[in-house]
């Protein structure tokens, strides 16, 4: 997937939705000084190229599930990483996998209450994905920076 | 913290999916009507339970590159360092943690020219940071990471 070109208007878009991302088009169209139609056809254009996501955040101080858990894993060699990666990443509570070269073959982040929680959740579940040889953890427990704003648009 | 009710937790569900699924339709799926979703909607923000926002996909605005970053640190408080890792923009997740490092975090690069300054000269001269071990992502095959601190 390569850069894609953003139009004037399409920056103002995304800077206009990056303040107030459930404004409607009706709104965003009497701003600009264009139709409601053009709005909607950029808008479109911006999520089915992927550029763009529009989606509910939720305030990491409040969730019930407060600790940040890196999972490092191991596959074996004889296994298809790709298998490994669809059965985690079918996992509601994981939100990030990826492929990797060093540290592991997969990195996976998910949430948990503690330390406990995390130890039974690796040998109840994790452990139990076909594949995986090994896992180191670390668990986080202070949130710096999260730039909630970026993502990878899975395609 | 405000508890959330089902109806709560079903609204949110629904925007973490598409953040811009009309009122008229939330209302049908939760079964409410639209001036209580509305109302619901306003008091999730307000409370800053949840925030509705406009996510960027780092491969559309050229960042082909993420590398994970372990950060091992002496002589210098976290704060301190996380300070300086702060100014540099690149920098899109700082997390401390407990484990063999001090910090992880996620690097952006359009280019590898770019990952390679960061790595070898603009992270390493911050003060303080005595080791790094770092990966490159080579698919990501998943990242929702629906939380964020908001100011």
């Amino acid at each position: 997937m390569k850069e894609i070109e953003l139009s004037d208007l399409d920056r103002r878009l995304i800077d206009r939705l990056a303040s107030d991302a459930r404004v409607s088009n009706r709104e965003i169209a009497r701003e600009f000084g264009l139709t409601e139609g053009a709005i909607r056809l950029r808008l479109k254009r911006l999520m089915d190229e992927k550029a763009i996501q529009v989606a509910a955040v939720t305030n990491y101080d409040q969730t019930p599930y407060s600790v940040v858990a890196y999972l490092w894993i191991e596959v074996d060699a004889s296994h298809p990483h790709k298998q490994v990666m669809a059965a985690l990443s079918a996992r509601p509570e994981i939100t990030y996998v990826a492929s990797l070269i060093g540290r592991a073959d997969i990195v996976a982040i998910t949430w948990v209450n503690d330390a406990s929680h995390l130890a039974d959740y690796l040998h109840n579940t994790i452990d139990q994905i076909p594949g995986i040889a090994r896992i180191r953890y670390e668990l986080t427990h202070r949130l710096i920076k999260h730039d909630y704003r970026l993502t990878t648009i899975v395609r | 913290m405000r508890q959330l009710d089902d109806h709560d937790q079903a609204i949110i569900a629904i925007l973490q999916e598409d953040g811009r699924t009309p009122i008229r339709e939330l209302a049908q799926q939760v079964g409410l009507n639209e001036a209580t979703v509305r109302s619901r909607i306003r008091r999730l923000e307000t409370s800053g339970t949840m925030r509705v926002v406009a996510k960027l996909d780092l491969q559309s605005m050229g960042y082909q590159y993420t590398a994970l970053v372990g950060i091992k640190i002496r002589g210098r408080t976290i704060d301190d360092v996380g300070a300086d890792l702060l100014k540099i923009d690149q920098i899109i997740s700082i997390l401390s943690v407990i484990g063999r490092n001090d910090l992880e975090i996620q690097v952006i690069a359009k280019d590898m020219e770019m990952l390679d300054k960061l790595l070898t000269e603009t992270i390493p001269q911050i003060e303080g940071i005595v080791g790094m071990e770092s990966a490159l992502a080579l698919h990501v095959t998943k990242y929702v990471q629906p939380w964020g601190r908001f100011e």
